[in-house]
């Protein structure tokens, strides 16, 4: 379990994020949702430890400041939003970076598996800049689950924890990644993802938390939180949430909204 | 792309260039072995190795003016040149991985600038100090200047870019380029203050040499070169961690700021020492690495050894270029790595230009 415990966090002496708690399990995918700006990915930064933040954060009892890096990096791995990398390495090569900080020796070979996982066989020895956004971010993904590989570390459950996952691309590998996810948590690890389609969390996550301006307005499962009412709140327009025939899934469609800018 | 087509002869999946970047090694310990039997087999005077090891195969001592050329002239330059080409190529792999930019140079953190200013003040006003000073630095004032003006710049430069603890790249750069900027300037007071014979040195030192190689000289710079080199496969795994910011290198376990200060430390001492014995020598820590990318990527655990490998062999060719074109006067060295390696540094960016866009 991860726990975020009465969490602020102030950037330039403005608080952008007030007084969040949330509890995150393993065997589960927990969204982070909100407006742009509402704190989503400074939340996320800040069980990264990414961010200096005032309250306590757990992960499996252990408080996370108290980890050393290295103890953190083989039970969590941290997908970035978007990825410039500095010189040529070729994909595999980026690929292995995440091998060589989990926690045991990986074989050789898991650098391929992880790119099969994310759809980008063939791809090892292409130079990573010259692939499409999309495609760099799934390379990103496939780096970070050879990093915690296993879902289930000797430490207990291990993390992915994912700043909008599916944000560049495609329908179909928007699903093969929520997918992917999706097995990882069933397989007993913990996911935590910052996500921006409605739809998808509706479709995948277990738990949101829902944000809005640095609160936290909502929390629970799907049909809980996806109501008319909080996602008006949030957004500060009028939407309605639709289900889905058998099995009920919310959603939510853009044409179903009424602006109120507009009305 | 020329460079990276070759087929491996091993079943290595496409991409992996471990293989290749091993073998460079190889090749490139053989170039240097090379490169000095022939650096030392070459000078103003006839002395010939082949013929030393004939009179010593023959069970004959070496006359004194051979055992001189040999162990006091020829072998302390080429020692001397082994440790300064290592150490700019080696500190320019660190620093361009560390800023994450391909063109950064040691120059930007201030030990360029700053070990340059120490030089040339002691160089103008050294005749000025009291004359109990001068004998008891007598030829090393320059070098002992020059390498506490590089150190001071840096710990200057690394002060106003740390606070709370963390270290600012970006501010790192650019308070760089300002003191740059100011030792320049404090620089080009005292070159105005310079008399005739007095420039005549500055403009000597600041093209660079070995011909002031002694002994002495390399035991006072060799080691704090050895050290910072030693430092470098420490840093080989944060700098390929680096690559992807700072953020994803934390959370790959990498202690970044630990590793920050280790790279800053070790490249201030690489350089100050080097520049300190040799003057400013541009040029390798830039075109070193570049070339090695180019030829075996970007992962530093093989990119580091094969640039010392590389920028050591690169540097003994220049100096047998500058002691051989105009025997018995020698060119500067800075001159032969510059006519030398520009034209050919362009040609091998033309070249490769797409690889080099990315």
């Amino acid at each position: 379990m991860l726990t975020v415990d009465h969490v602020s966090v102030w950037l330039a002496r403005k608080r952008v994020l007030e007084d969040i708690s949330l509890r995150a399990e393993a065997g589960q995918i927990t969204a982070i949702v909100g407006p742009n700006g509402s704190g989503k990915t400074t939340l996320l930064r800040a069980i990264t430890q990414e961010l200096p933040y005032a309250g306590k954060i757990y992960l499996e009892g252990t408080e996370i400041g108290a980890l050393r890096g290295w103890e953190l990096a083989a039970r969590r791995a941290v997908l970035p939003q978007a990825s410039r990398i500095a010189f040529p390495f070729t994909v595999l090569e980026i690929v292995r970076l995440g091998l060589s900080a989990g926690a045991t020796a990986a074989p050789d070979t898991r650098a391929l598996e992880a790119l099969a996982r994310v759809g980008l066989s063939g791809f090892e020895g292409r130079y990573y800049q010259e692939l499409s956004g999309g495609e760099q971010q799934r390379v990103q993904l496939a780096r970070v689950l050879t990093q915690v590989w296993a879902p289930i570390g000797p430490h207990g459950p291990c993390w992915l924890l994912l700043d909008e996952p599916v944000s560049s691309l495609d329908i179909g590998h928007q699903l093969e990644v929520m997918e992917l996810a999706a097995d990882y948590a069933a397989r007993g690890g913990g996911v935590i993802a910052v996500m921006h389609d409605l739809n998808l969390t509706a479709m995948f996550a277990q738990q949101i938390i829902l944000l809005a301006s640095g609160h936290a307005i909502a929390q629970g499962p799907p049909a809980h939180v996806l109501t008319d009412d909080l996602l008006s709140r949030a957004y500060g327009c009028d939407l309605q949430v639709g289900t889905s025939p058998a099995p009920p899934i919310p959603y939510v469609l853009p044409q179903m909204a009424r602006r109120t800018i507009q009305s | 792309m020329t460079l990276a087509l070759s087929s491996e002869p091993f079943a290595r999946p496409q991409g992996d260039r471990r293989g290749r970047a091993r073998m460079a090694g190889w090749v490139l310990a053989l170039v240097l072995v090379l490169t000095s039997s022939v650096s030392l087999n070459v000078g103003a005077s006839g002395v010939n190795l082949l013929e030393i090891i004939g009179t010593l195969a023959r069970g004959d001592a070496l006359d004194a003016r051979t055992r001189l050329i040999l162990f006091d002239i020829r072998l302390p330059r080429l020692a001397m040149g082994i440790l300064v080409g290592a150490a700019l190529a080696v500190s320019g792999a660190v620093m361009q991985g560390l800023f994450r930019n391909p063109l950064a140079d040691p120059g930007l953190v201030g030990v360029g600038a700053g070990a340059g200013l120490g030089a040339i003040t002691a160089i103008v006003l050294g005749a000025s100090l009291p004359v109990t000073m001068q004998a008891g630095l007598g030829i090393y004032l320059v070098p002992v200047a020059a390498f506490l003006g590089g150190w001071l710049t840096t710990i200057l430069l690394y002060q106003i870019s740390t606070s709370r603890g963390r270290t600012s790249v970006a501010v790192m750069l650019l308070g760089g380029i300002a003191m740059g900027a100011l030792a320049g300037a404090l620089s080009g007071i005292l070159i105005y203050m310079a008399d005739d014979a007095q420039l005549r040195d500055l403009t000597f030192w600041g093209l660079g040499s070995l011909a002031g190689a002694t002994w002495t000289k390399i035991w006072i710079a060799g080691p704090l070169i050895v050290l910072a080199l030693a430092a470098a496969p420490f840093l080989a795994r944060a700098l390929n961690g680096l690559a992807l910011g700072e953020a994803p290198a934390a959370h790959l376990g990498i202690p970044v700021q630990r590793m920050k200060n280790i790279a800053i430390l070790s490249v201030a001492a690489a350089t100050g020492a080097a520049v300190a014995v040799s003057g400013g020598i541009g040029f390798i820590g830039i075109v070193v690495p570049h070339l090695l990318r180019l030829l075996i990527g970007p992962d530093h655990r093989y990119l580091l050894p094969n640039a010392a490998l590389l920028g050591a062999s690169l540097l003994i060719a220049a100096d047998m270029v500058a002691r051989v074109v105009i025997a018995p006067a020698e060119l500067p060295i800075g001159i032969v790595t510059a006519t030398l390696g520009g034209p050919f540094f362009l040609w091998i960016l033309l070249r490769n230009r797409t690889l080099l866009d990315m």
